[in-house]
């Protein structure tokens, strides 16, 4: 019974999918209600299962020793699900009123909450396999949003997500089975499984490593296998707000902690210089991403482009492979999650009230629009790093990490970023504020700011950006706990 | 009991978000409210002062920002709490009369508020990061006065300002990370203990960053040029706070630097002292070349940090002799903080009347004018350095700061340094004669009468206050010695009490100087920079088009950088996209397969079966009907066959388009709905079976 309710926030979700499928179980005037429902109580299950979980394991299939499909939960787990969980019920309030105008909501929140359960499974995931298997169902559930408009765009954006995935597959299988090989045992166990470093054979582990690091990396959007998430743009704004927030990119960086951490640990790392071969394209991501965003007029491009460099640094905070820097990324993994989501909603909210997707026609717009630009000023600051926002505490602990891999140079690489990062974010906020539009008058004050539905979440995450940066001992001390089981 | 400097430091930030709204409703109360806190700080401010007078004042929250906040109040401290508390209050009650023409009156005010908050927490934080912290603050909130016009030339000016705020806070955040990783403590105190066990190296390293990040608020070269076009843009009282307190929170940070953090390190503190040297001389040259009050002012305010700056690094040159450098330093600061409110102020006053600020259009405006002559007199004799006014009081300090300096060290350099004291206060002269006897001496026939009906009274209390302070700080120097020499000590440095401020020496150097300024106006100003021509004055500026470091250097070489990276990077984006190309149009060329069979088939099928039940409309509106769609695509695709024919690859082509209908007829006959999903689950399975075999067979 114990076990049932564990594993409920996994099924409650792909049950209620198929029930929304059908508009007879569910009738169109009840789908928001059902779907609030079901966020709402898979929170709450969620909560229950992290709580009473007591580190069980639960198997569900066990074929033999490579198909044994199981869920654990551990404390990286619960992270990523209370995140996952919490953004999942501000998304779909924000997604009630904003997929009005987008139409096809039925079919939009059936792959709204499959995803959600294929999240759970990937955070609860006790193995390799069982973790691999939720990652290519996520692919697969997310499909079907970023191809929402159904456009010819939208369809040849959506063919570049599933090639760039599955490319990243086939990476991970070849990954797993050298892996597989070696060790006999992927069961995540924290610092690395025991035993791995005795191989003989370093070469086939470094490749090993390296290949499931590149295969994880396309979701995390690592250069040079970062394309899909640029143009998977077309898709409607709270699906762009779930996918740069938790959904894929998270799911990718989840994973790859998982695996440096929990498979190779960082102490057989370091020995691998396993590092070494990925820094280098990881620095290309923070830069690249960066870089390219000044460029981007298109608003979703825009921070489409910072994502990467964002998930740069949480990956440079991951091949650190010291305590600050873990640290680092899985705070930067937190925060950016609330940052983009705030920063993709106020866009999001701009276009629906306006209709405006690119910054040279948002002139002025921050007088009508106050709250919402507010918003985007906080979510911007935070981005950049300045204190009291979260994004400063986990860009400190970064910093840190640096020092304490003696690698000044990913400072500088960090602050220049920090410095491009203002630069891209801040001309949105001084257009918005302090530019006269083209038609504008004194006096002359429209009450822009998007309805209740979606101006309540943004409101929420703005607050809590800077409740984390004022108080961010609540989360250094959740994510201690991980720190000390890992090294 | 609310601690006091929690209580000065929460009251700008509350009455910030209340202004905003309050202002809503009624500009009178909002102006009230501003007025009456302001003016509520500085009362704390003094009411500090009998526990500063004993010793320093320390207070700390915990549990906030998760280093927790720790503020603390030292002499040096207070001091530049004391006059950003009086700019402030003066600022507030002389931008009540200013600001009433222009627009967003309620944003302003928020954001003088909001910097002003800052600015304080910057002088009291004893924590780095919370310095830290505040001097972001600071730096984006004043970003909003600086544009606040909102025209071409402010959102240029803002550009520059906050970029390069920007840079200095993270160049600054490169310093704090090295302190912390030096001494693991983040506490000022701390890191300038830990320091004494850091490498020589490092400290040199550690201060550079610092300094750099604090530098480049206080305008030191070469890292001033955002000063002139900012000072410019902004409305008037937001400019003279800018100068008068924005500028001595980087010279704060640099005493922080040189005299706390490396224990007045003696290598850094010739640095600092040499670019003291550079900007006396260029921000003089410049002032003498501009044609524009405020930038003349501006570059004034260059001019006059070398003087602070100097006298900074000969605290640390002096070591423990360092007293009476650091007093002239404090003194310099306190000085050129009113009588440049003083002059700003009244150069805002003309504004208010003229709008304009061009001495070409303003000369021989306050001919006639005796008030705002006689306060502009007084601020100008101050900055001069006359006798009687409180500038002398402070250059003398740093002068004799300087002849001690070659006394101890018997070096030539400070005889150059003398030399260029000399020539810097010449140019001090030169430049605030231009300026004086431009407007208020020349006659221009076009302005007459008093416009007392635009510049009320409240207006010109705060040009009263300030004038009646500098004159007594020139004539009563003592009296302000004795509050900083209070506790005896400043940051471990002996104070002197009762210095002869007017010695022979002294009155001798400062009558030089004036005469060589007097000089340099006579013969070189009015001769080579103003035409007269049928009674009109023309102000000639030949450093406009001269070499400018921002746009000549900087502009240049960040812009060429940028493309460079950016046309790198481009590459990079597409690199993954171009290596498959080829890689594709090569196995074209050898297997020679048409690669588009599949996909175009998956997607023209793909579209067909998602579009045709609730499809029916694109993005346009266009109803499309989905037979069509797939008709349109065939026509072209025939076309495009019949265009290769024409090309004379006819067999290829044949051969292809047969492939291509041999497949399209068994998908269709074996009815198989290829569409991406169960393509891609098909390739998974697939993937994941010849994975399991490996396995086994491995």
């Amino acid at each position: 019974m114990k076990n049932i309710l564990v594993i409920l926030p996994l099924i409650l979700p792909i049950i209620s999918a198929v029930a929304i499928s059908s508009s007879k179980i569910i009738k169109d005037k009840y789908l928001k209600l059902f779907v609030a429902a079901v966020v709402f109580l898979n929170f709450a299950f969620i909560v229950n299962a992290n709580i009473f979980s007591d580190l069980e394991i639960i198997h569900v299939i066990t074929v033999n020793e490579f198909l044994d499909i199981y869920f654990h939960i551990d404390q990286l787990g619960k992270l990523f699900s209370y995140m996952a969980g919490f953004l999942w019920i501000l998304t779909s309030f924000y997604s009630f009123e904003y997929m009005k105008h987008e139409g096809k909501e039925r079919r939009y929140y059936v792959f709204f909450i499959l995803t959600f359960a294929m999240i759970m499974g990937i955070s609860y995931s006790g193995n390799l396999f069982t973790l691999y298997i939720y990652y290519e169902l996520l692919t697969l559930s997310t499909f079907p949003l970023v191809i929402h408009a159904d456009s010819k765009e939208a369809l040849q954006s959506g063919k570049k997500y599933i090639i760039y995935s599955f490319v990243g597959a086939t990476f991970i299988i070849f990954g797993m089975m050298i892996l597989f090989s070696i060790s006999g045992n992927m069961n995540f166990i924290g610092g690395g499984i025991k035993g791995i470093g005795e191989y003989s054979d370093k070469t086939l582990l470094l490749i090993s490593f390296l290949s499931m690091f590149l295969g994880f990396g396309v979701k995390a959007a690592m250069v040079p296998f970062h394309s899909w998430l640029p143009a998977a743009m077309v898709a409607p704004t709270p699906v762009s707000a779930l996918l740069h927030a938790v959904a894929v990119v998270k799911s990718g960086i989840f994973a790859l902690t998982r695996m440096t951490y929990y498979i190779y640990g960082p102490m057989l790392i370091k020995e691998l210089n396993g590092d070494d071969y990925l820094i280098p394209l990881v620095i290309a991501t923070i830069v690249m991403g960066s870089i390219i965003a000044l460029h981007q007029d298109h608003l979703k491009k825009r921070l489409a482009y910072s994502t990467i460099s964002q998930l740069g640094y949480i990956i440079l905070g991951i091949l650190m492979l010291n305590p600050n820097g873990l640290a680092g990324a899985l705070m930067h993994m937190i925060n950016h999650a609330f940052i983009k989501i705030t920063l993709f909603f106020v866009v999001g909210s701009i276009t629906y009230m306006t209709g405006k997707k690119y910054i040279h026609e948002i002139n002025g717009l921050g007088k009508h629009m106050n709250k919402s630009f507010i918003a985007f000023f906080i979510a911007s600051v935070s981005l950049v790093g300045i204190p009291p926002t979260n994004g400063f505490v986990s860009k400190w602990m970064l910093g840190l990490g640096a020092m304490e891999a003696n690698q000044v140079l990913y400072i500088v690489i960090l602050l220049f970023s920090a410095f491009l990062t203002a630069a891209y974010l801040f001309p949105v906020v001084i257009a918005g504020f302090f530019r006269r539009g083209d038609d504008e008058k004194e006096g002359d004050r429209k009450e822009l700011d998007p309805p209740r539905l979606m101006m309540v979440p943004i409101i929420m995450l703005s607050v809590i950006i800077i409740l984390l940066g004022l108080f961010p001992n609540l989360v250094i001390n959740f994510i201690d706990v991980i720190i000390v089981d890992v090294f | 009991m609310i601690n006091k400097l929690v209580l000065i430091l929460t009251i700008p930030f509350l009455t910030a978000g209340l202004s905003y709204y309050v202002g809503k409703k009624s500009e009178r109360i909002r102006d009230l409210l501003n007025v009456i806190s302001t003016s509520l700080v500085f009362i704390l401010i003094i009411m500090l002062y009998p526990e500063v007078s004993k010793g320093t004042i320390e207070y700390s929250i915990h549990n906030i920002m998760g280093t927790g906040l720790h503020l603390k109040v030292d002499m040096l401290r207070y001091a530049m709490l004391f006059i950003s508390g009086l700019a402030w209050f003066l600022a507030t009650m002389f931008s009540t009369q200013y600001i009433t023409r222009y627009r967003h009156r309620n944003r302003y005010y928020m954001f003088f508020m909001l910097t002003y908050a800052f600015t304080l927490g910057v002088f009291m934080s004893d924590n780095i990061l919370n310095l830290f912290t505040f001097f972001e603050g600071m730096s984006l909130a004043s970003y909003a006065l600086v544009i606040h016009d909102e025209d071409e030339f402010s959102h240029d000016a803002g550009i520059s300002y906050l970029s390069m705020a920007l840079a200095g806070g993270l160049i600054l955040l490169m310093g704090i990370f090295l302190a912390f990783d030096y001494t693991n403590t983040l506490e000022i105190s701390g890191i300038a203990k830990g320091m004494e066990n850091v490498s020589l190296a490092k400290q040199y390293i550690l201060g550079t960053l610092f300094i750099i990040g604090f530098g480049i608020k206080a305008s030191m070269f070469p890292l001033h040029t955002w000063l002139p076009q900012t000072y410019a843009a902004a409305p008037a009282p937001a400019t003279a706070i800018l100068s008068a307190i924005l500028l001595k929170t980087g010279l704060f940070g640099v005493i922080i630097t040189i005299l706390e953090i490396l224990n007045g390190n003696v290598v850094m503190s010739y640095v600092v002292f040499g670019i003291g040297l550079i900007n006396i001389l260029l921000g003089g040259f410049f002032a003498i070349m501009q044609r524009n009050i405020k930038r003349i002012i501006a570059y004034s305010s260059m001019s006059q940090t070398g003087f602070i700056l100097l006298g900074i690094g000969l605290v640390g040159i002096l070591g423990n002799h360092g007293g009476i450098a650091l007093l002239g330093t404090i003194m310099y600061m306190i000085n050129h903080a009113f009588f440049k409110l003083l002059l700003f102020f009244s150069a805002g006053a003309i504004y208010m009347i003229l709008k304009e600020m061009s001495l070409n259009v303003i000369w021989g405006f306050g001919k006639h004018k005796k008030k705002l002559k006689m306060f502009f007199l007084i601020g100008v004799l101050g900055i001069m350095g006359v006798p009687g006014f409180n500038g002398y009081t402070s250059k003398t300090l740093i002068h004799e700061a300087i002849i001690e300096a070659q006394h101890l060290t018997h070096s030539n350099f400070f005889n150059i340094a003398e030399m260029i004291f000399y020539i810097g206060g010449a140019m001090t002269v030169a430049y605030m004669l231009k300026l004086f006897v431009a407007i208020f001496i020349d006659e221009n026939k076009n302005y007459y009468g008093q416009y007392k009906n635009r510049l009320k009274k409240r207006a010109q209390l705060p040009l009263m206050i300030l004038s009646v302070i500098i004159v007594f700080i020139g004539i009563f120097p003592n009296s302000i010695v004795r509050v900083l020499g209070s506790s005896g000590k400043i940051l471990s440095y002996n104070i002197p009490v009762d210095i002869k401020f007017f010695t022979y020496e002294a009155l001798i150097s400062s009558v030089i100087i004036l005469l060589f300024g007097g000089f340099i106006y006579l013969f070189i100003v009015r001769r080579v920079l103003i035409i007269k021509k049928d009674d009109q004055l023309i102000f000639l500026n030949p450093s406009y088009n001269w070499f400018g470091l921002e746009k000549d250097l900087y502009y240049p070489l960040f812009t060429s950088a940028f493309k460079g990276f950016s046309i790198f990077f481009k590459f990079m984006d597409v690199l993954l996209i171009n290596i498959v190309n080829i890689i594709i149009k090569i196995s074209t060329f050898i297997g020679n397969i048409d690669k588009v069979i599949l996909p175009k088939l998956e997607w023209d099928k793909m579209i067909v079966v998602v579009d045709s039940k609730k499809m029916n409309t694109d993005i346009n509106g266009k109803i499309i009907k989905t037979s069509t769609l797939a008709k349109e695509k065939y026509i072209s695709e025939k076309e495009n066959i019949k265009n290769k024919l024409v090309e004379g690859k006819e067999k290829i082509i044949e051969t292809n388009e047969v492939k291509n209908q041999r497949l399209k007829h068994i998908v269709g006959n074996y009815n198989i709905k290829l569409s991406s999903i169960t393509f891609s689950v098909f390739l998974m399975g697939f993937v994941i079976v010849i994975s399991y075999l490996f396995i086994f067979t491995i």
